[in-house]
């Protein structure tokens, strides 16, 4: 069986054709808007919903061509439905929609977070229910326990800033392009443990919530100060990127650590764009202690994408028919997967 | 006539949505007077003219879209519908004005050569055209563009016997005299045909992926907001 994925949520356009029997992607096609959104310091949504429609057709005719397969042959069309940007979400819906309404073909709404969560089962299949989840993107830092396909329960999530809007507006105070999670993560490198003492806010909550904005104002600060004294030089912006990537992922971790121990789970699926973070993966990997494991989708399944809408599809085809009508839901919560 | 009998025309540009099917001479059309409901109403308009035609979805041989300016969101709907449909049937595509189309609907209805449209686009500014009907043809006296509600006067001639200003951005016209404004009249895909029939002479019809929403701003506008 073979399922059309399309993600347009934010600034990439994904297209991607699934093979449920042989559980195998076929292609994968993706638009990244990220060069014309880094003259903004970040996505323009309406700027974002004009470039779906420019490259929708384009990618969609040469997925099909280099696989040498027809669109007549799909079975059914995948497409976000939410959460994310409205105008943006509206393009991928029209086109599913229109698409299966021409080939009579059933169209399925899949859940954003959703599909990052599951796409690590793709790259990882031997992975086994029930696990712990961490989502972690521009939009999203999300903790939750996974019961089953499907059943997601929020143990907590950020009461402000997701993460990855931290590392994007503290790489924006510090100059580097958008998107900064990439520039922070690759500055990092050659940075140096100082003395900056960010907080880690709210890391020792008797809850799994987090918080960034707190750190994001004391990066703030600091580069201010540091500014006064001295002209920002690259080794100064590698100490700030690498003490705030620390302080990020050490807020992260605790919480993912906690949620393990008091729900008696042994697995976390880490998901979303910053999952992507290589010193992330390493500290997970090696800090997490013994008995814990975690588990990644390949990275190029972190960043958005239309495998894994595609994939998702497939997993939700026996649940999800939709009908005729475009529409997007835009804040759609992890916990109402049923009520799309 | 030409080889193309079943014809869907898809108008989103302005607050209602509305589509028409044209099988040979014969035009059946659905519209909604319900504002910004392009998405929600607009595959089962297409499906209940299919059905009224007994026609299949493969069947159309040719897709007109009204691709602006307009609505940002109603426009990008409209391409959307189309260009999917377009490309599964391997059909093609005519992009029509938005403000032409609203033009031609004028001449039919009050029979006056020279329409100017105005639209309004919000964030006081305007849209205008206009355009000249004569012997089955349509000239474009101005060329379409997005301007100020202030410079509104500097394109105008109030006193004109000749021209019928249309459309909802008459009403930021000062002292126009009534009988030469009109501005209770909405861009409608029943009126379509005659324009889609000119594109057809001109061969003007493209690819699918050739079409796109013609805003009339540009990503300037973003830039100026930085």
């Amino acid at each position: 069986m073979l399922v059309l994925g399309i993600e347009t949520s934010c600034d990439e356009t994904g297209i991607a054709l699934y093979d449920g029997k042989q559980n195998k992607i076929i292609f994968e096609c993706l638009y990244s808007q990220a060069n014309k959104h880094s003259l903004y310091g970040g996505v323009v949504p309406e700027l974002a919903a004009r470039d779906h429609v420019n490259k929708f057709l384009p990618l969609l005719k040469k997925g099909f061509k280099d696989s040498g397969l027809s669109l007549k042959a799909i079975d059914a069309i995948a497409y976000t439905k939410g959460p994310g940007l409205r105008g943006p979400l509206m393009v991928g819906a029209s086109f599913a929609k229109s698409l299966g309404f021409a080939l009579n073909k059933p169209v399925i709404a899949v859940h954003h977070m959703e599909a990052h969560l599951l796409m690590a089962k793709y790259d990882a299949p031997n992975l086994s229910y029930p696990f712990l989840t961490l989502l972690v993107s521009g939009g999203h830092t999300i903790l939750a326990k996974v019961d089953k396909s499907g059943s997601y329960k929020i143990l907590g999530q950020t009461i402000d800033d997701a993460v990855g809007e931290a590392f994007d507006k503290t790489a924006k105070m510090l100059g580097l392009k958008y998107p900064g999670g990439p520039e922070i993560e690759k500055r990092s490198i050659q940075g140096k443990c100082m003395d900056y003492n960010f907080p880690r806010p709210i890391i020792n909550s008797d809850d799994y919530n987090f918080s960034f904005s707190g750190l994001k104002t004391a990066v703030l600060y600091k580069v201010n100060s540091l500014k006064k004294k001295e002209k920002l030089s690259e080794e100064l912006i590698s100490n700030v990127c690498y003490e705030f990537q620390n302080a990020a992922i050490d807020c992260l971790l605790h919480k993912t650590k906690k949620a393990l121990k008091d729900f008696h789970l042994n697995q976390v699926v880490l998901s979303g764009g910053v999952a992507a973070n290589k010193e992330l993966r390493r500290r997970f990997s090696e800090e997490l202690g013994i008995g814990y494991s975690s588990i990644y989708p390949d990275f190029s399944h972190c960043t958005d994408n239309g495998a894994m809408i595609a994939f998702t599809g497939f997993e939700k085809f026996n649940l999800s028919k939709e009908d005729n009508r475009i529409f997007v839901n835009p804040r759609w919560s992890l916990e109402e997967i049923a009520n799309g | 006539m030409s080889n193309f009998k079943n014809i869907l025309a898809i108008e989103t540009s302005g607050l209602f949505c509305s589509v028409a099917l044209r099988s040979g001479e014969e035009i059946k059309y659905n519209f909604t007077e319900k504002e910004n409901e392009h998405g929600l109403v607009i595959l089962d308009f297409i499906d209940d003219l299919l059905k009224r035609f007994n026609l299949e979805k493969n069947e159309l041989d040719l897709i007109a879209v009204s691709n602006g300016p307009g609505s940002f969101t109603g426009l990008r709907v409209g391409c959307s519908v189309a260009q999917a449909l377009a490309f599964a049937n391997d059909i093609p595509l005519i992009p029509l004005s938005s403000l032409a189309v609203l033009a031609h609907q004028a001449h039919s209805k009050f029979d006056m050569k020279n329409i100017f449209v105005i639209t309004n686009a919000h964030m006081k500014e305007l849209y205008i055209g206009s355009y000249q009907f004569e012997n089955e043809q349509i000239k474009i006296l101005e060329k379409e563009c997005l301007i100020s509600q202030e410079d509104l006067s500097n394109y105008v001639d109030i006193n004109s016997t000749e021209t019928l200003y249309v459309g909802n951005g008459i009403t930021f016209l000062e002292n126009i005299v009534d009988k030469n404004a009109y501005k209770n009249i909405f861009s409608h895909a029943s009126n379509m045909f005659k324009l889609i029939d000119l594109a057809i002479e001109q061969k003007s019809y493209v690819a699918a992926e050739e079409v796109s929403p013609n805003y009339l701003s540009g990503e300037e506008q973003w830039q100026k907001a930085k």
